[in-house]
């Protein structure tokens, strides 16, 4: 493999599968639709408010559809975790969606998964804590190992982000490039980034890419709450905590879930007859220097990452007709997105229909620009925007954005879909019609 | 023009048990000096070494940052951010460092961790049975900036907000092909004009009880854990190495991927015949290989295999030499570290030599050296590093 440098040959990038899953939905025109009709995934976590933890609700997966998600997925794919099997879903589906062979075969596919790391939950903890001796401040390995209730043998296997990565590149043969993406929130946009460029630049003709998380955890609640970045309760019913861009919000709803495209050069795609989706037209993915909570509150720095990527795509503010923001709900992640869009698009704002797809997914971190790419492919196939829950009023800052709160037919040619982490990692990418 | 003429690899920055430079590194091994410090977390009679190559947890004054960094970062982010500070010294002193065409690219390690404080695992263990007592312990003593100092991205975040970095950026993990994916994608995105400089650079996993039962668990050798960090620059090759340090050229690189045992050796073998292809050259044009510190037989052996059939045909192999008897295991950093390792004595003219009871210095043959990288779960990359003098 020996990728090019661009030399004015670049090779056009194509979707030409997808595929996701959420909540109790296993396929992204599922999601689609349960978003048009204003319907949200987010519900009360039955065991966290059983427990009492303070941010109990989470559109976390059914447990009924991960035990059957768990069941489908072959021997082939080997130890998965929790993320892992959802991921094979999604990818799987895209896959099969494609329409292209069982197994690639070829060096020149490659597999781009975003995931972040697990984190160890109480029952594994308590497991552990037996074999500490407090008094001397030292752990008992041999104990703790060696224990009848002992640790899962294949448990660490399982929840690496990379397991996920190995698996899909071994069952769908395509081994050329394997990357497991750690950029926090942004991971999911950022694999779909990468493997975009690695087909622009002729280094591969495949790509399957996507992002997959699973952190619906009381230890990921409790360290999210801890540092105040998830939405309280207070008092509203579940549907309503997520409001991106209304003047109430209040912080992330965090959510877990996996989505997936097939990306190809349109020249591979063409030549096997596939039907084509959308095209991958802009990327960037951008550090930034500001802060580890907050980006520049004027918007700078997320409109330089949108101005970048429409730069790699070759296209104009004017060209973009339909905004699927990153939209967390917290206070500070909003109002620096809507400032970079009143910063790239001007007075324009106020005419491009923007959609905050996590008012009903919640937040699932490094997958979440992956469902938001898949979301925006349909929003270009259907010609048709997704509505923002729970937006009622703007604040000053947010004020002037046509944030939409109704399914809404519309013309779709170019979307821009943003995603911006924790810490500054920032990612715009542009699809748009196939052409 | 490709990526061999485009780039250089410069600005070495490495904290490890040996020192802060490749240059204490390098005296380490020649010299055998004994790096490890006592682990005094660990008891029982396994693993069998009570020594871990530690490094110091860097403080506020050593990284030059607000205090309030320390509050969300967690040890591999300090070692990475110190890292990526020894590395931009240099650069610093010839020009401005950072703006919107400094990118970062890093392989980053993800470690399992209680979350909870050690000690409040006493408390947990008589909490266990009562979910609402658990839950309520968990909301009282969990970190409160775990939520950030958790991602795997916090290390990025400080560096870019340290040292103004503002270009393009990746990240990956969790294990050592982290590292050099992290080299190849900054070298390409530096080649491609995405960056005008990136800086690359990877962390180990911070040496914790639980890291042992992870890599007991994935099939471990018992290979001594430790502690560092790596990072160098890729700049344009006009740009490079103005104030007369180490550089090289990456000549090329390979990648593949063996799902099973069985294919892994072919697998390694396929990527270092990719990069010496790209390299324009072949078995016998490498003067030194650095191979992976592979912590698992089976990786081991797979290694071994591959190596053997790269070179075993030469009638005079290659010396072979890795850093872990002075830094133990450095996880995503390792291969970075090797790379260090293989700037400076490229640079000199020089390679170590692993025999059986210490490295020595010999003078480098060829001025080209191979760094591997073997991921668990079977990713491999290699790069072929060719010299270009001071």
């Amino acid at each position: 493999m020996n990728p090019l440098i661009p030399n004015g040959a670049e090779h056009e990038v194509v979707v030409t599968g997808i595929g996701l899953v959420a909540g109790q939905l296993t396929d992204p025109e599922a999601l689609f639709d349960h978003i048009a009709q204003g319907r949200t995934l987010i519900t009360e976590h039955p065991r966290h408010k059983e427990w009492g933890v303070p941010c109990a609700v989470s559109a976390h997966v059914d447990p009924q559809v991960r035990q059957a998600l768990e069941d489908a997925a072959p021997e082939e794919a080997g130890p998965l975790g929790p993320a892992g099997v959802l991921a094979w879903h999604a990818a799987a589906q895209a896959w099969e969606r494609s329409g292209l062979p069982r197994r690639l075969d070829s060096e020149r596919g490659g597999v781009f998964l975003a995931c972040n790391r697990m984190v160890m939950e109480p029952a594994e903890l308590t497991g552990l804590a037996a074999h500490v001796d407090y008094g001397a401040g030292e752990f008992d390995l041999d104990g703790y190992l060696d224990a009848d209730a002992g640790p899962d043998p294949r448990r660490h296997a399982r929840i690496q982000p990379d397991t996920a990565t190995g698996s899909l590149a071994d069952y769908f043969g395509a081994a050329g490039v394997l990357e497991t993406r750690a950029d926090a929130c942004a991971a999911g946009g950022m694999a779909i980034g990468s493997a975009y460029r690695y087909i622009r630049s002729g280094a591969l003709d495949v790509a399957l890419a996507g992002g997959a998380e699973s952190l619906t955890t009381l230890t990921s609640v409790a360290a999210f709450y801890g540092v105040g970045a998830l939405a309280p309760a207070d008092g509203k019913a579940p549907a309503e905590i997520s409001r991106p861009f209304d003047k109430d919000r209040s912080g992330f709803v965090i959510g877990d879930g996996a989505a997936f495209l097939v990306l190809e050069s349109r020249a591979h795609a063409e030549a096997r007859g596939a039907r084509i989706l959308a095209r991958v037209a802009g990327y960037a993915g951008v550090t930034e220097a500001v802060k580890m909570t907050s980006s520049s509150r004027d918007g700078s720095d997320y409109a330089e990452c949108i101005r970048a990527a429409l730069a790699d795509a070759g296209l104009a503010p004017e060209d973009i007709d339909h905004i699927n923001a990153h939209a967390t709900s917290t206070q500070a992640n909003d109002t620096c997105e809507a400032a970079a869009l009143h910063t790239v698009f001007g007075e324009r704002a106020a005419g491009i229909p923007v959609t905050g797809n996590k008012s009903a997914m919640g937040h699932s971190l490094a997958n979440s620009g992956a469902a938001e790419a898949v979301l925006s492919v349909l929003s270009l196939q259907r010609q048709a925007v997704l509505p923002t829950l729970n937006f009622t009023e703007p604040d000053e800052v947010t004020a002037g954005l046509d944030v939409v709160t109704e399914r809404r037919d519309a013309r779709v040619t170019a979307v821009l879909s943003n995603s911006f982490g924790f810490g500054g990692q920032n990612c715009s990418l542009i699809l748009a019609q196939a052409g | 023009m490709t990526i061999r003429d485009a780039v250089r690899l410069t600005a070495p920055g490495l904290y490890t048990a040996a020192g802060t430079d490749p240059g204490a590194l390098w005296e380490a091994l020649v010299a055998g000096k004994d790096t490890g410090r006592p682990a005094e977390f660990l008891a029982g009679p396994w693993p069998e070494t009570d020594t871990a190559f530690l490094v110091d947890d860097p403080d506020a004054a050593t990284l030059g940052v607000h205090r309030r960094v320390l509050r969300t970062s967690e040890k591999q982010a300090r070692m990475a951010l110190y890292g990526a500070r020894l590395a931009l010294a240099g650069p610093g002193e010839r020009g401005p460092v950072g703006g919107p065409g400094w990118g970062l690219y890093l392989g980053l390690p993800t470690v399992d961790e209680e979350l909870l404080r050690f000690g409040a695992l006493d408390r947990l263990h008589r909490a266990a049975g009562s979910p609402g007592e658990v839950a309520a312990l968990f909301g009282r003593e969990v970190p409160p900036f775990s939520g950030l100092s958790h991602l795997n991205s916090t290390a990025a975040a400080h560096i870019s907000a340290a040292f103004g970095l503002t270009g393009s950026m990746a990240a990956y993990s969790p294990f050592s092909d982290a590292g050099l994916e992290a080299l190849i994608d900054g070298a390409l995105s530096v080649a491609e004009g995405e960056n005008a400089a990136a800086l690359v650079g990877a962390v180990s996993p911070k040496a914790h009880p639980l890291l042992f039962a992870q890599y007991e668990e994935l099939g471990w050798n018992g290979a001594v854990p430790g502690e560092g960090a790596a990072f160098l620059l890729a700049e344009r090759a006009a740009d490079g190495a103005a104030d007369g340090g180490p550089a090289a050229r990456l000549a090329g690189y390979g990648r593949a991927f063996g799902a099973t045992e069985d294919d892994r050796a072919e697998a390694i073998a396929q990527a270092v015949h990719a990069a010496l292809e790209m390299a324009r050259t072949d078995a016998g044009g490498i003067g030194w290989v650095l191979p992976d510190a592979v912590w698992s037989a089976a990786g081991a052996r797979a290694q071994r295999a591959a190596l053997d059939r790269v070179f075993g045909a030469l009638a005079h192999r290659p010396a072979e030499c890795t850093s872990e008897r002075a830094t133990g295991v450095l996880g995503p950093a390792h291969p970075l570290a090797h790379v260090l390792l293989a700037l400076h004595g490229l640079a000199g003219g020089r390679r170590l030599a692993d025999g059986g009871d210490g490295v020595r210095e010999e003078a480098l043959p060829a001025p080209r050296a191979l760094v591997l990288a073997c991921g668990v779960r079977g990713q491999v990359c290699a790069v072929v590093l060719e010299g270009v003098g001071k």
